[in-house]
């Protein structure tokens, strides 16, 4: 692979006629397994190069991408982008390309997730339908396995690569109007377990009977880790410098200042033992980074552009870590008395960013408990709800874990969470 | 192209109970710009194929961008293997394909100018131009230009002898303003959601014309009022906002993969099941939705599907009924239904086709009425003009849609902006609320170029289109 890598990278050297130029090329292999009600729906393998040439010539940048590597296809890369480039405008925000810069190492590529076979795969998928089989119900999903290497040079000497392998795995269980999910993810299959995963989809599949009709209302909700990471996710886009500056966002002036709860915490890292940890991009290397610590902004993602204009350097959030603490679910209901437990929310969009208004439903199973114990299960909600409001009402936090492949978060604890409608079907 | 037999014989020699190829070759050109400066000028090409093997009555699917014979051979080989595979988690006998004859054809989008042979320069400069006379107007922090061009040129072999050359071809100009003020942020946008046609419709368009009013109501909406209160008023909605309406309401619930539970991990399932048509009242009797793959400009018009299948035109829902389903040659046998829809489709070389929503149109109301008549008989609502925030549950019933301009109706009268406007409703409710739509001289398709479904996420195209129309007694107010 490298051998090919080098190869293509000394064509565009010596093709090229740009002041300025970014590479990337990647291959990734790709193995996908869906499964329907019972059955195997799609089953899909192989692999996807790309290779990215991005030349500026007078201030002017242009970019090109192509999936094949022969020599005619990549000098005819180099000559086609340069030929944009010299017809498009002088960018009046220009910036040259990232330098030479050290990176993080990563600890990616875990054996038992290399050698993850088809065969395996379609195992645990056959396991995991005979479950569902076993109890009268029926099983969707999907089992997803990546291996991609990543390959950055700049004409200004930065030269960089990594290694990813790594797998998600989900399933929903449905019966009648009974229907939940989990999921999962990671780099190390061998933190994988297909009972521990059954074992918490039956478990949450179990409390949900037939769903008692309540009313909208402002009350305390758990939220588990997929309906955190669903919501949080957005803080992803949201923080960011740029937006916040132009005033498109409410965080104009608000770095140093506790714009979120006091029990919110939010980071970047360098290292984590589950999550996938990409080192590097086309704008920025990977730091350690608390962007909000203690409710308090510390720091918001600026891209290397506007970085560059304002005079601060460059970050990116290259993954989310959202710090837990140790309360259980059963010391969170005791703490809230009465309120919902929210396995997964959906749909969730931007009512108005300007305020952080975010609108979503409620999916997976909702459960009502009351002095400290799960009474029922209920139907669906939806909700319109601040971000930052949400983070302001946090009570209790439970541990972190992984959700997505570049998130760890926790369970969370949140009053008088703002439903506004129910979603019956 | 001598891959596609070569890829077609070593199928069936393996034993594959069907198998067909497809060689994809997609062309995108991307412009973007933000203010002054130009933040894309992309030329992508992605080119390979996508071979999928039916064995046992489970598919396998492999995907390649190396052409050579042993690279296909190997890729063949590699479906069949997954097949194989797959056919060990099955219900039964596994998957039956609808009957289908095969054909020798081509089809081309229909253009005059195409937009692939315009010089970039002179793309930058029109957006470059259409930015600046947005930011004229002082409160105007923001204006962007976003253009986008593809040609997708494939070649479709299947073992039932279907030999097929599509070359389809798209554009969608979009673009902003965003008005800012110290304690405020609003947008305008001009987004007719793409059409299958060439440049000549960006010569139509007189989007310079277009920067003018999207800016001026940009500014008009950030001095806007809001809505105090949240209650059953009426709504007339702009052909451009009921298009993102349908998609989300009418066009996947009638997806028949979603209706049997295919994508209930993850976009989730269907209320309109089975048992519905023929007598499901989804919307008032003036109601009726053609799914129809054979519209001129529409950005599902290819000719076949990714099965193989001719576009074709047909009633999904009549005088309000649920007539049918958006079906595949997979998806049809399982609600005993023995031919297709022409519903496959397929983003990349890269991707397994699934079954997605048509171009799906609103027809228009038989009675002459014009949108200005509509209004004059509107004693109270809001008139809701482009997309805004939209929200739907997993199955397809209870939704939350904003837009992009909003205006107070008072007497039959438009009389004031509003802002922060959202509406909720539910099927079957808002479809039955409809109780006027103009004539066929309002009517106007509107795209999508970014319907996302599946695991991985494909991103599919498609058209609809509509007249202008009433809905009563909706719940319309902000967001609490």
């Amino acid at each position: 692979m490298k051998e090919l890598v080098s190869r293509i990278y000394e064509i565009i050297k010596k093709e090229h006629k740009a002041d300025d130029y970014e590479v990337y090329i990647s291959f990734s292999d790709n193995h996908e397994a869906r499964f329907a009600q019972n059955a195997m729906s799609q089953h899909m393998t192989g692999q996807i190069v790309k290779v990215v040439y991005k030349a500026s010539i007078d201030r002017k940048t242009a970019s090109s991408s192509v999936n094949q590597y022969d020599e005619d296809t990549i000098r005819h890369l180099v000559k086609t982008t340069e030929d944009l480039a010299r017809i498009s405008q002088e960018d009046p925000e220009y910036i040259d390309s990232m330098g030479k810069q050290d990176y993080p190492k990563t600890d990616n590529i875990k054996s038992a997730t290399m050698n993850l076979t088809p065969e395996m795969i379609v195992d645990i998928i056959k396991d995991a339908v005979d479950f569902a089989k076993s109890k009268g119900t029926k099983l969707s999903g999907i089992f997803s396995l990546n291996k991609t290497s990543f390959y950055f040079y700049t004409k200004r000497g930065f030269q960089g690569s990594y290694d990813t392998c790594s797998y998600e795995f989900s399933m929903t269980m449905k019966e009648g109007e009974r229907e939940t999910k989990v999921s999962t993810a990671g780099k190390d299959f061998s933190k994988f377990s297909l009972q521990s995963q059954l074992d918490q989809l039956y478990s949450q599949f179990s409390s949900l009977d037939k769903p008692n009709a309540m009313e909208p209302e402002t009350i305390s909700v758990i939220l588990r880790p997929q309906a955190v990471a669903n919501i949080m996710m957005y803080l992803r886009w949201l923080l960011d410098r740029r937006m916040a500056d132009d005033g498109i966002t409410p965080l104009k002036g608000q770095i140093g200042k506790q714009f979120f709860g006091e029990k919110f915490n939010m980071s970047t890292v360098e290292k984590d033992d589950n999550m996938t940890i990409v080192p590097f991009s086309n704008d920025s290397v990977l730091k350690q980074i608390d962007w909000i610590k203690d409710g308090v902004l510390k720091a918001q993602p600026i891209s290397r552009t506007y970085a560059n204009m304002i005079d601060e350097k460059p970050s990116s959030m290259f993954n989310v870590l959202i710090e837990g603490d140790t309360t259980s679910e059963e010391d969170m209901m005791k703490m809230a008395g009465r309120g919902l437990i929210i396995n997964n929310f959906w749909y969730i969009r931007t009512n108005d960013m300007r305020t952080f208004d975010l609108t979503g439903m409620t999916r997976d199973g909702v459960l009502y408990f009351e002095n400290g114990k799960v009474k029922h299960s209920v139907n669906n909600f939806r909700f319109n709800e601040k971000l930052h409001e949400i983070t302001r009402r946090i009570m209790a936090l439970g541990e972190s874990t992984i959700v997505f492949n570049s998130s760890v978060v926790p369970t969370m604890l949140i009053k008088d969470f703002h439903f506004i409608d129910r979603t019956n079907f | 192209m001598k891959y596609l037999d070569i890829a077609i014989d070593r199928a069936v020699q393996l034993g594959a109970e069907y198998a067909d190829i497809r060689i994809h070759k997609t062309t995108t050109e991307v412009l973007y710009l933000q203010n002054k400066s130009i933040k894309s000028a992309n030329n992508d090409v992605l080119y390979g194929y996508g071979i999928r093997v039916l064995k046992d009555g489970a598919w396998g699917f492999a995907h390649s961008s190396v052409f050579t014979e042993d690279a296909i051979l190997k890729t063949v080989q590699k479906a069949y293997d997954t097949a194989k595979l797959s056919a060990r988690v099955k219900n039964g006998d596994g998957i039956r394909l609808a009957n289908e004859r095969s054909y020798i054809a081509s089809y081309k989008t229909p253009f005059k100018i195409d937009p692939f042979s315009i010089p970039l320069k002179e793309k930058a400069e029109l957006f470059m131009e259409i930015n600046q006379r947005m930011m004229n107007l002082k409160e105007i922090k923001k204006a962007n230009s976003f253009f986008r061009a593809q040609k997708d040129e494939k070649l479709f072999a299947s073992t039932i002898g279907t030999r097929l050359d599509i070359n389809t071809l798209y554009i969608n100009p979009q673009i902003t303003a965003i008005a800012i003020s110290d304690d405020d942020s609003q947008s305008r946008t001009f987004d007719e959601g793409g059409r299958g046609v060439g440049w000549e419709w960006i010569e139509q368009l007189d989007l310079l014309e277009k920067s003018r009013y999207v800016a001026e109501e940009a500014v008009m909406k950030l001095n806007a009022d809001e809505l105090k209160e949240e209650k059953r008023r009426t709504l007339i909605l702009d052909p451009n906002h009921l298009g993102l309406t349908m998609h989300e309401s009418v066009g996947h619930p009638t997806e028949l993969d979603r209706v049997l539970g295919w994508e209930a991990d993850y976009a989730g399932i269907s209320f309109a099941t089975p048992e519905k048509l023929g007598n499901y009242q989804y919307g008032s009797k003036i109601v009726n939705f053609v799914g129809d793959n054979t519209l001129e400009g529409g950005l599902a018009t290819a000719g076949f599907d990714d099965d193989g299948v001719p576009g074709q035109k047909w009633h999904i829902i009549k005088d309000g009924i649920l007539q049918e389903y958006g079906t595949t040659r997979e998806t049809a046998p399982f609600i005993g239904v023995d031919y297709s829809r022409g519903c496959n489709r397929a983003t990349y070389y890269y991707d397994q086709p699934i079954n997605r929503i048509p171009n799906l149109y609103l027809l228009p109301g038989k009675e002459e009425l014009t949108p200005a008549q509509l209004i004059s008989d509107t004693e109270e609502g809001v008139y809701i003009q482009g997309r805004g925030s939209f929200s739907i549950d997993q199955h397809r019933v209870n939704f939350q849609f904003g837009g992009d301009f909003f205006w107070e109706i008072k007497d039959g009268k438009l009389i004031r902006p509003l802002k922060k406007v959202l509406y909720r409703s539910n099927n079957p409710e808002f479809w039955n609320s409809c109780d006027a739509i103009c004539d066929k001289r309002y009517w106007k398709p509107f795209g999508v170029i970014n319907c996302g479904k599946g695991q991985p996420n494909q991103t599919a195209r498609m058209t609809h289109g509509a007249s202008p129309a009433r809905f009563r007694n909706i719940r319309v107010g902000g967001s609490k």
